[in-house]
Protein backbone atom coordinates (compact mmCIF):
# COMPACT_ATOMS: atom_id res chain seq x y z
CA UNK A 1 0.00 0.00 0.00
CA UNK A 2 1.18 3.37 -0.57
CA UNK A 3 1.21 6.12 1.75
CA UNK A 4 1.23 9.66 1.21
CA UNK A 5 4.46 11.47 1.49
CA UNK A 6 3.10 14.07 3.34
CA UNK A 7 2.22 11.56 5.92
CA UNK A 8 5.62 10.30 6.59
CA UNK A 9 7.42 13.37 6.66
CA UNK A 10 5.97 14.77 9.53
CA UNK A 11 6.72 11.79 11.68
CA UNK A 12 10.54 10.61 10.36
CA UNK A 13 12.56 12.27 13.19
CA UNK A 14 10.03 10.17 15.70
CA UNK A 15 10.91 7.22 13.75
CA UNK A 16 14.31 8.10 14.10
CA UNK A 17 14.85 8.45 17.44
CA UNK A 18 12.78 5.34 18.29
CA UNK A 19 14.67 3.21 16.36
CA UNK A 20 17.83 4.22 18.47
CA UNK A 21 16.11 4.20 21.97
CA UNK A 22 16.68 0.38 20.97
CA UNK A 23 20.21 0.87 20.79
CA UNK A 24 23.27 2.58 18.33
CA UNK A 25 22.31 1.77 14.95
CA UNK A 26 24.44 3.04 11.66
CA UNK A 27 21.98 4.56 8.73
CA UNK A 28 21.27 1.50 6.96
CA UNK A 29 20.73 -0.64 9.77
CA UNK A 30 18.01 1.98 10.24
CA UNK A 31 16.55 1.39 6.86
CA UNK A 32 16.00 -1.52 6.91
CA UNK A 33 14.79 -1.77 10.47
CA UNK A 34 11.95 0.52 9.40
CA UNK A 35 11.27 -1.55 6.23
CA UNK A 36 10.67 -4.31 8.39
CA UNK A 37 8.93 -3.51 11.31
CA UNK A 38 6.68 -1.32 9.35
CA UNK A 39 6.08 -3.84 7.16
CA UNK A 40 7.74 -2.36 4.29
CA UNK A 41 5.28 0.53 4.65
CA UNK A 42 7.74 2.96 5.80
CA UNK A 43 10.36 3.17 2.66
CA UNK A 44 12.13 5.81 2.97
CA UNK A 45 14.73 6.91 -0.03
CA UNK A 46 17.49 6.19 2.12
CA UNK A 47 19.60 9.30 0.60
CA UNK A 48 17.45 11.38 2.93
CA UNK A 49 18.21 9.86 5.79
CA UNK A 50 21.21 11.37 6.34
CA UNK A 51 19.92 15.30 6.41
CA UNK A 52 17.74 14.31 8.99
CA UNK A 53 20.43 12.16 10.80
CA UNK A 54 22.66 15.17 10.91
CA UNK A 55 19.53 17.69 12.44
CA UNK A 56 18.98 15.36 14.65
CA UNK A 57 23.07 15.36 15.29
CA UNK A 58 22.99 19.31 15.16
CA UNK A 59 20.21 19.44 17.47
CA UNK A 60 22.19 17.43 20.10
CA UNK A 61 19.25 14.52 20.03
CA UNK A 62 21.68 11.96 18.78
CA UNK A 63 25.70 11.66 18.47
CA UNK A 64 27.72 10.04 15.85
CA UNK A 65 30.73 7.90 16.43
CA UNK A 66 32.74 5.39 13.90
CA UNK A 67 32.53 1.53 14.73
CA UNK A 68 32.97 -1.75 13.18
CA UNK A 69 30.10 -2.89 12.38
CA UNK A 70 31.45 -6.52 13.17
CA UNK A 71 31.69 -7.58 9.54
CA UNK A 72 35.25 -5.61 9.06
CA UNK A 73 33.55 -2.55 7.91
CA UNK A 74 33.53 0.78 9.65
CA UNK A 75 30.20 2.63 9.92
CA UNK A 76 28.86 5.57 10.99
CA UNK A 77 26.83 4.74 14.76
CA UNK A 78 24.66 6.71 15.68
CA UNK A 79 22.98 7.17 19.66
CA UNK A 80 20.53 8.68 21.46
CA UNK A 81 21.17 11.23 23.60
CA UNK A 82 20.02 12.09 27.16
CA UNK A 83 18.35 15.32 25.26
CA UNK A 84 17.38 12.88 22.40
CA UNK A 85 15.72 10.78 24.77
CA UNK A 86 14.06 13.49 26.34
CA UNK A 87 12.98 14.79 22.93
CA UNK A 88 11.41 11.06 21.65
CA UNK A 89 9.15 11.37 24.84
CA UNK A 90 7.48 14.53 23.78
CA UNK A 91 7.35 13.81 19.89
CA UNK A 92 5.51 10.60 21.04
CA UNK A 93 3.65 11.94 23.16
CA UNK A 94 2.04 14.57 20.49
CA UNK A 95 1.88 11.40 18.20
CA UNK A 96 -0.44 9.83 20.84
CA UNK A 97 -2.44 12.90 21.20
CA UNK A 98 -2.57 13.72 17.38
CA UNK A 99 -3.29 10.13 16.62
CA UNK A 100 -5.76 9.94 19.11
CA UNK A 101 -7.83 13.11 18.16
CA UNK A 102 -8.09 11.63 14.45
CA UNK A 103 -9.06 8.28 15.50
CA UNK A 104 -12.24 10.19 17.65
CA UNK A 105 -13.24 12.31 14.72
CA UNK A 106 -12.97 8.89 12.57
CA UNK A 107 -14.73 6.67 15.04
CA UNK A 108 -17.93 9.26 15.46
CA UNK A 109 -17.98 10.59 11.38
CA UNK A 110 -17.11 6.91 10.40
CA UNK A 111 -19.58 5.61 12.70
CA UNK B 1 13.95 7.25 -9.56
CA UNK B 2 12.90 7.99 -12.90
CA UNK B 3 15.84 7.11 -15.67
CA UNK B 4 16.70 10.76 -17.12
CA UNK B 5 19.28 11.77 -19.14
CA UNK B 6 21.09 13.66 -16.68
CA UNK B 7 20.61 10.47 -13.75
CA UNK B 8 23.83 9.32 -12.63
CA UNK B 9 24.71 5.77 -13.05
CA UNK B 10 26.76 5.02 -10.49
CA UNK B 11 27.43 5.90 -6.84
CA UNK B 12 29.87 8.40 -7.77
CA UNK B 13 28.18 10.26 -10.21
CA UNK B 14 25.30 10.66 -7.55
CA UNK B 15 27.22 11.67 -4.75
CA UNK B 16 28.51 14.09 -7.03
CA UNK B 17 24.77 15.57 -8.04
CA UNK B 18 24.62 15.50 -4.13
CA UNK B 19 27.39 17.50 -3.56
CA UNK B 20 26.94 20.16 -5.86
CA UNK B 21 24.31 21.42 -4.09
CA UNK B 22 26.80 21.99 -1.12
CA UNK B 23 29.88 24.16 -0.12
CA UNK B 24 32.12 24.41 2.46
CA UNK B 25 29.06 21.93 3.63
CA UNK B 26 31.11 20.65 6.41
CA UNK B 27 33.05 17.72 6.39
CA UNK B 28 32.31 16.56 2.89
CA UNK B 29 34.73 13.64 2.21
CA UNK B 30 32.82 12.08 6.12
CA UNK B 31 29.49 12.46 4.83
CA UNK B 32 30.45 10.94 1.22
CA UNK B 33 32.02 7.73 2.95
CA UNK B 34 28.86 7.43 4.90
CA UNK B 35 26.64 7.76 1.97
CA UNK B 36 28.92 5.43 0.17
CA UNK B 37 28.75 3.00 2.82
CA UNK B 38 25.04 2.82 3.04
CA UNK B 39 25.34 2.05 -1.09
CA UNK B 40 27.55 -0.92 -0.67
CA UNK B 41 25.16 -2.34 2.61
CA UNK B 42 22.00 -2.15 0.34
CA UNK B 43 24.28 -3.42 -2.77
CA UNK B 44 25.66 -6.34 -0.98
CA UNK B 45 22.17 -6.73 0.53
CA UNK B 46 20.98 -7.18 -2.97
CA UNK B 47 23.62 -9.18 -4.31
CA UNK B 48 23.08 -11.80 -1.30
CA UNK B 49 19.57 -12.17 -2.52
CA UNK B 50 20.85 -13.28 -5.64
CA UNK B 51 20.40 -10.26 -7.82
CA UNK B 52 22.22 -10.01 -10.70
CA UNK B 53 25.34 -7.28 -10.32
CA UNK B 54 23.99 -4.92 -12.78
CA UNK B 55 20.50 -5.16 -11.24
CA UNK B 56 21.64 -4.55 -7.85
CA UNK B 57 23.69 -1.66 -9.22
CA UNK B 58 20.64 -0.05 -10.61
CA UNK B 59 18.38 -0.52 -7.72
CA UNK B 60 20.51 0.17 -5.27
CA UNK B 61 21.05 3.49 -6.77
CA UNK B 62 17.58 3.79 -7.40
CA UNK B 63 17.22 3.49 -3.78
CA UNK B 64 19.20 6.22 -2.68
CA UNK B 65 16.76 8.71 -3.87
CA UNK B 66 16.72 12.18 -5.59
CA UNK B 67 20.43 13.22 -5.46
CA UNK B 68 19.31 16.72 -5.80
CA UNK B 69 16.70 16.28 -3.40
CA UNK B 70 19.17 14.95 -0.90
CA UNK B 71 21.52 17.77 -1.19
CA UNK B 72 19.16 20.52 -0.65
CA UNK B 73 18.07 18.85 2.59
CA UNK B 74 21.81 18.43 3.68
CA UNK B 75 22.24 22.05 2.33
CA UNK B 76 19.67 23.72 4.90
CA UNK B 77 20.99 21.56 7.61
CA UNK B 78 25.16 22.47 6.70
CA UNK B 79 26.01 26.00 7.22
CA UNK B 80 28.01 26.87 3.96
CA UNK B 81 29.30 30.50 5.58
CA UNK B 82 30.37 28.64 8.62
CA UNK B 83 32.32 25.77 7.02
CA UNK B 84 34.04 28.19 5.04
CA UNK B 85 34.82 30.15 8.26
CA UNK B 86 36.01 27.31 10.24
CA UNK B 87 37.73 26.64 6.43
CA UNK B 88 39.52 29.75 6.69
CA UNK B 89 40.59 29.47 10.54
CA UNK B 90 41.69 26.45 10.56
CA UNK B 91 43.85 27.41 7.82
CA UNK B 92 45.64 30.83 9.54
CA UNK B 93 46.35 28.85 12.90
CA UNK B 94 47.43 25.83 11.10
CA UNK B 95 49.91 28.30 9.30
CA UNK B 96 50.67 30.54 12.32
CA UNK B 97 51.57 27.01 14.47
CA UNK B 98 53.88 25.98 11.91
CA UNK B 99 55.79 29.28 11.43
CA UNK B 100 56.32 29.46 15.54
CA UNK B 101 57.09 25.88 15.41
CA UNK B 102 59.87 26.71 12.93
CA UNK B 103 60.97 29.92 14.33
CA UNK B 104 61.37 28.56 18.32
CA UNK B 105 64.76 27.31 17.58
CA UNK B 106 66.31 30.47 17.29
CA UNK B 107 63.53 32.83 19.02
CA UNK B 108 64.03 30.80 22.08
CA UNK B 109 67.97 31.60 22.71
CA UNK B 110 67.81 35.14 21.42
CA UNK B 111 65.17 35.93 23.65
CA UNK B 112 67.42 36.41 26.13
CA UNK B 113 69.58 38.30 24.58
CA UNK B 114 67.45 40.30 22.90
CA UNK B 115 67.08 43.18 25.81
CA UNK B 116 70.73 43.41 25.81
CA UNK B 117 71.58 43.73 22.05
CA UNK B 118 68.44 46.06 21.23
CA UNK B 119 70.19 48.53 24.23
CA UNK B 120 73.50 48.35 21.99
CA UNK B 121 71.65 48.80 18.92
CA UNK B 122 69.20 51.76 20.00
CA UNK B 123 72.11 53.43 22.24
CA UNK B 124 74.26 53.46 18.99
CA UNK B 125 71.35 54.70 16.63
CA UNK B 126 70.46 57.74 19.33
CA UNK B 127 74.04 58.65 19.82
CA UNK B 128 73.79 57.80 23.42
CA UNK B 129 77.07 55.45 22.85
CA UNK B 130 78.97 58.53 22.51
CA UNK B 131 79.12 59.19 26.02
CA UNK B 132 80.91 56.48 26.78
CA UNK B 133 84.22 57.78 25.87
CA UNK B 134 83.40 61.90 26.50
CA UNK B 135 83.89 62.84 30.28
CA UNK B 136 81.11 64.46 31.97
CA UNK B 137 82.73 68.17 32.06
CA UNK B 138 83.62 68.25 28.50
CA UNK B 139 81.99 70.89 26.09
CA UNK B 140 81.29 68.24 22.79
CA UNK B 141 78.76 68.98 19.97
CA UNK B 142 77.43 66.13 17.90
CA UNK B 143 75.75 66.26 14.24
CA UNK B 144 73.07 63.77 13.64
CA UNK B 145 73.82 62.12 10.18
CA UNK B 146 70.96 61.68 7.68
CA UNK B 147 71.46 58.53 5.80
CA UNK B 148 70.21 57.61 2.14
CA UNK B 149 70.99 54.86 0.03
CA UNK B 150 71.28 50.94 -0.28
CA UNK B 151 72.93 48.10 -1.51
CA UNK B 152 72.34 44.18 -2.18
CA UNK B 153 75.62 41.73 -1.29
CA UNK B 154 73.89 38.66 -2.45
CA UNK B 155 70.97 37.65 -0.07
CA UNK B 156 71.65 40.57 2.56
CA UNK B 157 70.92 43.86 2.20
CA UNK B 158 72.76 46.84 3.33
CA UNK B 159 71.82 50.49 4.38
CA UNK B 160 73.10 52.95 6.52
CA UNK B 161 70.62 53.85 9.34
CA UNK B 162 72.21 56.45 11.60
CA UNK B 163 75.55 58.40 11.71
CA UNK B 164 77.26 60.97 13.91
CA UNK B 165 79.92 62.89 13.89
CA UNK B 166 81.09 64.16 17.36
CA UNK B 167 83.94 67.15 19.05
CA UNK B 168 84.94 65.89 22.24
CA UNK B 169 87.50 65.72 25.56
CA UNK B 170 87.95 61.58 25.42
CA UNK B 171 89.95 60.17 28.19
CA UNK B 172 90.94 57.59 26.32
CA UNK B 173 93.28 56.59 24.64
CA UNK B 174 94.94 59.89 25.68
CA UNK B 175 92.94 62.72 27.63
CA UNK B 176 92.51 64.81 25.03
CA UNK B 177 90.00 66.76 22.36
CA UNK B 178 88.84 64.56 19.65
CA UNK B 179 86.74 64.38 16.59
CA UNK B 180 85.05 60.92 15.54
CA UNK B 181 82.60 60.10 12.80
CA UNK B 182 80.17 56.99 13.29
CA UNK B 183 78.47 55.28 10.83
CA UNK B 184 76.00 52.64 11.68
CA UNK B 185 75.27 50.29 8.61
CA UNK B 186 72.38 47.45 8.93
CA UNK B 187 72.68 44.49 7.12
CA UNK B 188 69.30 42.53 6.87
CA UNK B 189 69.59 38.63 7.09
CA UNK B 190 67.97 35.86 8.45
CA UNK B 191 68.22 35.14 12.45
CA UNK B 192 70.04 32.13 11.60
CA UNK B 193 72.48 33.86 9.63
CA UNK B 194 75.52 36.18 10.94
CA UNK B 195 77.34 38.15 8.54
CA UNK B 196 81.28 38.50 8.23
CA UNK B 197 81.98 41.68 9.14
CA UNK B 198 85.07 41.31 6.74
CA UNK B 199 82.25 41.43 3.69
CA UNK B 200 82.69 44.83 4.24
CA UNK B 201 85.57 46.29 5.42
CA UNK B 202 88.11 44.72 2.30
CA UNK B 203 86.20 46.26 -0.07
CA UNK B 204 84.37 49.17 1.82
CA UNK B 205 85.59 52.89 1.25
CA UNK B 206 84.49 55.93 2.19
CA UNK B 207 84.89 59.52 1.47
CA UNK B 208 83.97 62.52 2.97
CA UNK B 209 83.57 66.08 1.56
CA UNK B 210 87.10 66.99 2.02
CA UNK B 211 88.75 64.23 -0.77
CA UNK B 212 89.72 62.16 2.21
CA UNK B 213 89.40 58.48 2.35
CA UNK B 214 89.15 56.07 4.83
CA UNK B 215 89.69 52.32 4.25
CA UNK B 216 89.92 49.39 6.76
CA UNK B 217 92.60 49.90 8.92
CA UNK B 218 94.11 46.66 8.44
CA UNK B 219 94.46 47.29 4.63
CA UNK B 220 95.60 50.65 4.81
CA UNK B 221 98.46 49.08 7.02
CA UNK B 222 99.50 46.95 4.36
CA UNK B 223 99.34 49.28 1.33
CA UNK B 224 100.62 52.29 3.47
CA UNK B 225 104.24 53.58 2.56
CA UNK B 226 104.49 55.87 5.76
CA UNK B 227 102.37 54.96 8.77
CA UNK B 228 103.82 57.91 10.27
CA UNK B 229 100.85 59.86 8.01
CA UNK B 230 97.28 60.53 9.98
CA UNK B 231 95.63 56.92 9.98
CA UNK B 232 92.04 56.92 8.08
CA UNK B 233 90.89 54.23 8.83
CA UNK B 234 87.43 52.38 9.87
CA UNK B 235 86.92 49.20 11.25
CA UNK B 236 83.19 47.43 11.38
CA UNK B 237 82.52 45.85 15.05
CA UNK B 238 79.04 43.77 15.13
CA UNK B 239 77.12 46.16 17.73
CA UNK B 240 74.01 43.87 18.09
CA UNK B 241 71.04 42.29 16.17
CA UNK B 242 67.95 41.69 16.02
CA UNK B 243 66.07 38.79 14.21
CA UNK B 244 65.68 40.61 10.89
CA UNK B 245 69.52 42.28 10.74
CA UNK B 246 72.46 42.82 12.28
CA UNK B 247 74.43 46.11 13.17
CA UNK B 248 77.65 47.58 12.47
CA UNK B 249 79.37 50.32 13.40
CA UNK B 250 81.78 51.48 11.33
CA UNK B 251 84.25 54.47 13.17
CA UNK B 252 86.01 56.73 11.46
CA UNK B 253 89.54 58.50 12.80
CA UNK B 254 90.21 61.99 12.14
CA UNK B 255 87.27 62.87 9.93
CA UNK B 256 87.62 66.57 10.31
CA UNK B 257 84.41 68.05 10.42
CA UNK B 258 82.85 66.16 7.48
CA UNK B 259 79.26 67.55 5.67
CA UNK B 260 78.76 64.43 4.16
CA UNK B 261 80.10 60.98 3.76
CA UNK B 262 79.81 58.64 0.51
CA UNK B 263 80.08 54.81 1.11
CA UNK B 264 81.33 52.83 -2.03
CA UNK B 265 81.35 49.01 -1.72
CA UNK B 266 82.56 47.18 -4.58
CA UNK B 267 83.67 43.58 -4.88
CA UNK B 268 83.70 43.08 -8.56
CA UNK B 269 80.44 41.33 -8.54
CA UNK B 270 78.09 44.15 -6.55
CA UNK B 271 78.00 47.43 -6.24
CA UNK B 272 76.30 49.88 -4.53
CA UNK B 273 76.99 53.24 -2.80
CA UNK B 274 75.41 55.28 0.38
CA UNK B 275 75.20 58.84 1.26
CA UNK B 276 75.38 60.49 4.73
CA UNK B 277 74.69 64.41 5.36
CA UNK B 278 75.17 65.98 8.87
CA UNK B 279 72.58 68.09 10.11
CA UNK B 280 72.73 71.08 12.54
CA UNK B 281 75.23 70.83 15.86
CA UNK B 282 73.87 69.87 19.00
CA UNK B 283 75.76 70.51 22.57
CA UNK B 284 76.14 67.58 23.96
CA UNK B 285 74.42 67.23 27.61
CA UNK B 286 74.56 70.78 27.89
CA UNK B 287 71.63 73.42 27.08
CA UNK B 288 72.18 76.09 24.89
CA UNK B 289 74.73 78.44 26.08
CA UNK B 290 73.87 82.13 27.20
CA UNK B 291 74.40 85.21 25.29
CA UNK B 292 78.09 86.69 26.43
CA UNK B 293 76.33 90.04 27.12
CA UNK B 294 74.43 88.55 30.10
CA UNK B 295 77.98 88.14 31.46
CA UNK B 296 79.36 91.53 30.59
CA UNK B 297 82.81 91.45 32.51
CA UNK B 298 83.61 88.42 30.93
CA UNK B 299 85.78 89.99 28.41
CA UNK B 300 87.42 92.11 31.15
CA UNK B 301 88.27 89.36 33.33
CA UNK B 302 89.73 87.87 30.08
CA UNK B 303 91.80 90.38 29.25
CA UNK B 304 92.88 91.03 32.85
CA UNK B 305 94.46 87.09 33.02
CA UNK B 306 96.57 87.79 30.06
CA UNK B 307 99.38 87.53 29.56
CA UNK B 308 99.60 83.90 31.14
CA UNK B 309 102.73 82.78 32.98
CA UNK B 310 103.70 79.48 35.14
CA UNK B 311 103.68 81.21 38.42
CA UNK B 312 107.16 80.78 40.27
CA UNK B 313 108.22 78.83 36.84
CA UNK B 314 108.50 81.73 34.61
CA UNK B 315 110.20 85.39 34.59
CA UNK B 316 109.29 87.77 32.20
CA UNK B 317 111.64 89.67 30.05
CA UNK B 318 109.57 91.14 27.64
CA UNK B 319 106.75 91.89 26.07
CA UNK B 320 105.70 92.52 22.18
CA UNK B 321 102.07 93.77 21.90
CA UNK B 322 100.34 92.93 18.77
CA UNK B 323 97.51 94.33 16.93
CA UNK B 324 94.99 93.66 13.94
CA UNK B 325 92.44 94.76 12.64
CA UNK B 326 88.74 92.87 13.28
CA UNK B 327 87.82 89.90 10.22
CA UNK B 328 84.39 89.72 9.33
CA UNK B 329 82.97 86.85 7.47
CA UNK B 330 79.39 85.51 6.26
CA UNK B 331 78.99 83.57 9.20
CA UNK B 332 81.88 84.75 11.65
CA UNK B 333 83.48 87.57 13.07
CA UNK B 334 87.07 87.72 14.75
CA UNK B 335 88.43 90.08 17.12
CA UNK B 336 92.10 90.32 18.62
CA UNK B 337 91.32 91.28 22.16
CA UNK B 338 94.86 90.75 23.17
CA UNK B 339 98.14 89.31 21.60
CA UNK B 340 102.00 89.65 23.11
CA UNK B 341 105.43 88.17 21.69
CA UNK B 342 106.56 87.14 25.64
CA UNK B 343 110.33 86.66 26.36
CA UNK B 344 110.48 84.17 29.22
CA UNK B 345 113.25 82.84 30.98
CA UNK B 346 112.63 79.35 33.04
CA UNK B 347 114.07 79.94 36.57
CA UNK B 348 114.50 76.51 37.20
CA UNK B 349 117.35 75.93 34.38
CA UNK B 350 117.75 79.92 33.09
CA UNK B 351 116.11 78.50 29.76
CA UNK B 352 115.16 81.42 27.52
CA UNK B 353 111.44 80.86 25.61
CA UNK B 354 109.41 83.14 23.30
CA UNK B 355 106.03 82.60 22.63
CA UNK B 356 103.16 84.68 20.96
CA UNK B 357 99.67 84.40 23.54
CA UNK B 358 96.59 85.30 21.79
CA UNK B 359 93.21 85.88 23.34
CA UNK B 360 90.70 85.73 20.04
CA UNK B 361 87.02 87.05 20.05
CA UNK B 362 84.75 85.15 17.92
CA UNK B 363 81.31 86.42 17.24
CA UNK B 364 78.44 84.12 15.58
CA UNK B 365 75.97 81.75 16.55
CA UNK B 366 77.40 78.89 18.60
CA UNK B 367 76.64 76.19 16.06
CA UNK B 368 78.84 78.06 14.01
CA UNK B 369 82.27 78.68 16.14
CA UNK B 370 84.87 76.74 17.58
CA UNK B 371 83.22 74.62 20.29
CA UNK B 372 87.12 73.06 21.57
CA UNK B 373 90.52 73.60 20.96
CA UNK B 374 90.89 70.47 18.89
CA UNK B 375 87.95 72.15 16.76
CA UNK B 376 90.03 75.64 16.20
CA UNK B 377 92.94 74.22 15.70
CA UNK B 378 91.27 71.86 13.01
CA UNK B 379 91.02 74.89 10.28
CA UNK B 380 93.49 76.89 11.98
CA UNK B 381 96.54 78.11 9.80
CA UNK B 382 99.71 80.10 11.06
CA UNK B 383 102.17 81.86 9.26
CA UNK B 384 104.50 84.62 10.51
CA UNK B 385 106.77 87.30 8.75
CA UNK B 386 110.46 84.80 8.86
CA UNK B 387 108.22 82.57 6.65
CA UNK B 388 107.92 79.89 8.69
CA UNK B 389 104.54 77.88 8.18
CA UNK B 390 103.53 76.40 12.35
CA UNK B 391 101.12 74.14 10.36
CA UNK B 392 104.08 71.92 8.34
CA UNK B 393 104.99 68.95 10.23
CA UNK B 394 108.22 70.48 11.33
CA UNK B 395 106.57 72.95 12.73
CA UNK B 396 105.55 70.21 15.73
CA UNK B 397 107.66 69.83 18.34
CA UNK B 398 108.41 70.83 21.74
CA UNK B 399 109.40 74.31 20.67
CA UNK B 400 107.18 74.83 18.27
CA UNK B 401 103.47 74.46 19.22
CA UNK B 402 99.97 75.24 19.66
CA UNK B 403 98.55 74.91 22.77
CA UNK B 404 95.45 75.90 24.72
CA UNK B 405 95.59 78.07 27.81
CA UNK B 406 92.20 77.15 28.88
CA UNK B 407 89.14 75.73 27.43
CA UNK B 408 87.36 78.26 25.44
CA UNK B 409 84.51 80.30 26.85
CA UNK B 410 81.56 79.34 24.94
CA UNK B 411 78.61 81.63 24.84
CA UNK B 412 74.94 81.71 22.42
CA UNK B 413 76.67 84.71 20.05
CA UNK B 414 80.75 84.31 21.11
CA UNK B 415 83.67 82.06 21.92
CA UNK B 416 86.78 83.25 24.05
CA UNK B 417 90.13 81.84 23.16
CA UNK B 418 93.83 81.63 24.63
CA UNK B 419 96.08 80.35 22.79
CA UNK B 420 99.84 80.18 23.12
CA UNK B 421 102.15 79.59 19.90
CA UNK B 422 105.65 78.75 20.45
CA UNK B 423 108.29 80.52 18.71
CA UNK B 424 111.76 80.95 17.67
CA UNK B 425 112.65 84.51 15.96
CA UNK B 426 110.49 87.42 16.57
CA UNK B 427 108.32 88.27 13.72
CA UNK B 428 106.68 91.38 12.52
CA UNK B 429 103.55 90.01 11.97
CA UNK B 430 101.81 86.97 12.15
CA UNK B 431 98.88 85.84 10.30
CA UNK B 432 95.96 83.41 11.61
CA UNK B 433 93.92 81.99 8.81
CA UNK B 434 90.80 79.86 9.98
CA UNK B 435 88.74 78.20 7.38
CA UNK B 436 85.95 75.51 8.60
CA UNK B 437 82.57 74.48 6.66
CA UNK B 438 81.87 77.73 5.41
CA UNK B 439 83.21 79.63 8.34
CA UNK B 440 86.15 82.11 8.15
CA UNK B 441 88.36 84.61 9.44
CA UNK B 442 91.40 85.94 8.74
CA UNK B 443 93.79 88.14 11.49
CA UNK B 444 97.11 89.99 10.35
CA UNK B 445 99.02 90.69 13.97
CA UNK B 446 101.33 93.33 13.25
CA UNK B 447 103.80 93.57 16.03
CA UNK B 448 104.62 96.84 18.03
CA UNK B 449 107.21 98.05 19.97
CA UNK B 450 108.75 95.99 22.93
CA UNK B 451 107.62 96.75 26.17
CA UNK B 452 109.53 96.38 29.53
CA UNK B 453 107.86 94.56 32.47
Amino acid sequence: MKIDKSLLSGSTSLLVLSLLRSGDKYGYEMISLLEATSNEVFQMKEGTLYPILHNLEKKGFVRAYNQDNGSGRTRRYYQLTDLGARQLAEEKNQWEVFSGAVNAVLRVSMG
Amino acid sequence: MKRTKNTPTDIYGWLDRVFRHLRFGGDEAALRQELTDHFEDRLNFLLEQGCPAEEAQQKALAAMGNPDETGRLLRKVCQPWLGLLLWTVRGVLIALAVALICQLPFLLPRLESKREQSRIREAWIQGEALEEGLTEDTIAAVRAGRCSGEGRLGSYRVEPVAAWTCWGRFEEPLDRYRESSWVVLKIASPPWEEPDPRLLQNHLTLWDDKGRRYRDYELYCREADDLTEDLDNYYTLPQGRDLTACYYTLWLNGASDPERLELDYDDGANRFQCQVVFGARELWKRPAPPSLGTDPQAEEQAAARFPRLEPEQERLISSVPGRAEPSRSERMQAELLRAAELELVRTSDGAVFRRLQLLLKLSGAWQDLPLNFRDLRGGLQIIDSTGRDYALPEAAGDRLRLIPLEEPAIYEDAGLYWLELSVEEPGDWYELYYERAGRSFCLRIVMGEEEQP
